[in-house]
């Protein structure tokens, strides 16, 4: 059993967290947790960037970015709590004797609110749509406090969330001001509220924790979605007393599970609350810089949505390619099949995460997805190569001289079938040589997903046809997803299932027709075509031909 | 033949050296014969003390020129952007002539011996610095990029970069080890160290003293030196780096 400090408030959002640790989700998966509870999500988050805890929440999405950019730290985020009108979460409250109707009434008023960035930023934004931005009194009230401080008239509203609201509004302490959801409609509707959050060390140092913690998480999220009532039941033992008799009154939660949130999700709501100004900067090259494990579709394990790249030369911009989108499924080798120039290595370097994408994503939807499980095989492959060490030496380092690297060496020389000796320093070998270590390098680190420019265009004819095979094996019987840039018709017939068909730039998903199962297209004659090595390549022919069969 | 090439012109100098000397061509205030040279250097076990003395002072300083070059060259290098920022002061320092900066050593040490390798080390430093930095900016794009795709741990990504510079560091030595021999004979010329053991001061003596012989003595024991340093390592250089 694997120990994790575990943070959680004593906020109806921390659900999922409460339904894992009774339903005894964590300990199905392995994990032990020592658990800290606190009042509000705002000191989990100075815990959990200050190394105190390891994973925490759920935490409202301003107090993670703001921690995130005043810190600097990394984190991953797993599964997203949503607000929509059906799944209240935050209310704006008044005293029972109110009389007041709209938010514009509160001028001169007193507002006290939940003691978190979120709540008080939003709160910002609720007040300067309604013109209010310098005209009340914002008192930070922590949650053991609020009943009296609404009940006492200390304040005259209160913008919170449950257990406190609900218990408020039952106890007939206070009522809501309005029948209408004032985050909703002023911030954004339907609101991902938050989200569950993991250190990037802790994540990195234990990867096989990591995907036990998600998947624990996403048993809680269908279980708390599903079963609504019995969840909220499971809420008793982690809330203060005067709660516990409210918890069935309380709005049914809902989440959505790690591979529903997708990277796209928190940009929007990044994008809302930079211009609300909720967020004074973009958090974004941070988390961009972690890499965003649990994002994307169910099945293919790498997916690119709507990515758009550009080439900066001088005070030009060169558009590459626009709103891209593709799948690659596991054991599924696609080819990217171009001319010179028509930015196949540009898209190639941007899904490695070289290249920095000007819109759109990349993500690696398989649960459990490490960046180290990505590999790469460059153009460049001579330069990636370490001068000083041999070429076994020069795959241990990216295995960070494991103990068994040695082993895992052998084993994958012997599964990919090449014939090299990797006691040769990178200047003692050919071109050939090198790109074959460049392959095996790359498959020794267990990759899920691989990523190569031209891997077979050193090698000589004899051994590429053996090489070209081995790949083809390894690819498929490991499940790798795999995205080569080709050049050569016989290499994409040989090893493709499926083929980008880049023509031009900037290029898109629309222009991408033939990108079709292979065996759609007649080989023979795209053979012909390539036998003619007299004659350069004619591109736009072929992907005429190709259209034309697809 | 291609072989025996340095030998023969090696020969051929000694030769032609003796053959001037022996018919006065050259008058022999100005040029010791071959004989009477190698005599001094045969004979005098003096010169050896001075050279000694001579060469441990270049390779003091050049030691700490090739310590402290090697490793803030090395963290410059991995800065970037900070290399660009101190680059020109670095190239300044670098015009300036090391004996320009001789007196003030001798002021600041007290004219004791730190003088001589605080100016080695002013004349090596920057070159050092220089030639690391600049090789440790050129390792390439693809190999920084491998490391980081594959999460290798920030131990191995130094010690694979510093590994990576290494040649230029070597290349580094090689070309400041000459220099620093050079700076120290020319300081010792200037003021003799207290001990007065000092080849350039050995040198200038004998040059105002009319010896020739013992003066050209002192000119073979030190650049045969150079030469031989430099021969050592650069065959280290060729085995482990080309």
């Amino acid at each position: 059993m694997s120990k994790v400090r575990l943070g959680c408030s004593q906020l109806r959002i921390s659900l999922p967290v409460f339904v894992a640790l009774e339903k005894g989700l964590f300990k199905k998966h392995g994990l032990s947790v020592d658990l800290t509870m606190y009042e509000t999500a705002q000191p989990l988050m100075a815990d959990l960037l200050d190394k105190k805890i390891d994973i925490g929440g759920y935490t409202a999405l301003p107090i993670t970015y703001d921690g995130v950019i005043s810190t600097r730290k990394k984190l991953y985020y797993l599964t997203t709590m949503i607000e929509d009108q059906d799944h209240r979460v935050s209310y704006l409250l008044k005293s029972s004797q109110s009389t007041l109707k709209k938010v514009s009434d509160l001028k001169g008023c007193k507002i006290g609110i939940l003691p978190t960035h979120a709540y008080r930023s939003w709160l910002d934004v609720i007040l300067k749509k309604n013109g209010l931005e310098k005209n009340v009194v914002i008192e930070e009230i922590p949650p053991h406090a609020q009943m009296n401080a609404l009940a006492s008239g200390q304040v005259d509203a209160l913008f919170t969330n449950d257990p406190m609201a609900t218990t408020i509004v039952k106890k007939k302490l206070g009522k809501l001001f309005s029948a209408e959801n004032e985050a909703l409609d002023n911030i954004k509707n339907p609101l991902p509220f938050g989200s569950f959050n993991v250190s990037k060390e802790w994540a990195d140092k234990n990867p096989k924790m990591f995907k036990n913690l998600a998947l624990a998480l996403d048993e809680a999220v269908v279980f708390t979605n599903q079963n609504p009532e019995e969840a909220k039941q499971f809420m008793k033992n982690y809330i203060a007393k005067e709660y516990q008799d409210f918890v069935k009154e309380m709005p049914d939660a809902k989440y959505l599970k790690t591979e529903e949130s997708p990277l796209s999700l928190f940009q929007h709501v990044e994008e809302d609350y930079l211009k609300l100004g909720v967020l004074e900067q973009s958090p974004r090259s941070i988390w961009f810089g972690c890499g965003w494990r649990f994002d994307g579709k169910i099945g293919s394990k790498l997916h690119v949505s709507k990515l758009t790249a550009s080439h900066q030369n001088n005070a030009d911009e060169k558009l590459i390619f626009k709103d891209l989108s593709f799948g690659v499924q596991p054991g599924e080798i696609v080819g990217i099949f171009g001319p010179n120039g028509s930015g196949k290595s540009t898209l190639l370097r941007t899904l490695a995460g070289f290249h920095q994408a000007d819109a759109g994503s990349v993500q690696f939807p398989e649960v459990g997805i490490h960046q180290t499980e990505l590999s790469y095989v460059s153009q460049n492959y001579r330069e990636s190569f370490f001068n000083w060490a041999s070429l076994r030496g020069n795959i241990k380092l990216v295995m960070n001289n494991e103990q068994d690297a040695d082993n895992v060496i052998d084993e994958t020389l012997k599964a990919i079938g090449l014939d090299l000796d990797l006691s040769l320093k990178p200047k003692q070998c050919s071109g050939g040589m090198l790109q074959q270590a460049a392959i095996l390098r790359a498959f020794c680190k267990n990759p899920s997903v691989f990523l190569a420019d031209e891997p077979f265009s050193a090698l000589d004819v004899d051994v590429v046809r053996k090489v070209r095979q081995a790949f083809s094996n390894f690819v498929r019987s490991n499940n790798i997803a795999a995205v080569l840039v080709l050049h050569n018709l016989e290499d994409m017939l040989e090893v493709c299932d499926r083929l980008i068909v880049v023509n031009g730039t900037p290029f898109s998903t629309k222009k991408l027709k033939g990108f079709a199962p292979m065996s759609i297209f007649e080989n023979e004659r795209l053979n012909t075509i390539s036998k003619k090595k007299a004659k350069p390549i004619q591109f736009d022919k072929i992907i005429q031909n190709m259209l034309a069969l697809s | 033949m291609m072989k025996y090439l340095s030998f023969i012109s090696v020969m051929f100098i000694l030769l032609l050296w003796g053959v001037v000397t022996s018919f006065a061509l050259i008058d022999q205030t100005l040029l010791a014969g071959p004989v009477e040279t190698f005599r001094v250097i045969i004979a005098g076990d003096q010169i050896f003390i001075h050279a000694w003395h001579t060469i441990i002072r270049a390779l003091e300083g050049w030691s700490v020129a090739l310590v402290l070059g090697g490793f803030i060259g090395l963290a410059i290098g991995m800065a970037g952007n900070f290399f660009k920022a101190i680059e020109p002061l670095m190239e300044f320092l670098r015009a300036i002539p090391p004996v320009m900066a001789f007196p003030l050593f001798l002021v600041g040490f007290n004219y004791g011996e730190g003088a001589y390798i605080w100016t080695v080390i002013f004349g090596c430093f920057p070159i050092m610095m220089l030639t690391v930095s600049r090789g440790f900016q050129q390792i390439s794009k693809d190999k920084l990029e491998l490391l980081a795709l594959y999460h290798v741990k920030k131990r191995l990504r130094l010690m694979s970069c510093f590994m990576e510079s290494l040649p230029h560091i070597f290349l580094g030595g090689r070309l400041t080890l000459s220099f620093a021999l050079v700076i120290a004979v020319v300081t010792e010329m200037i003021f003799t160290p207290r001990s007065g053991f000092a080849l350039g001061a050995l040198a200038r003596d004998a040059e105002i003293n009319f010896d020739t012989p013992t003066f050209y003595a002192a000119v073979l024991v030190i650049g045969g030196f150079g030469y031989f340093a430099n021969v050592a390592l650069r065959k280290i250089h060729q085995k482990f780096f080309i």
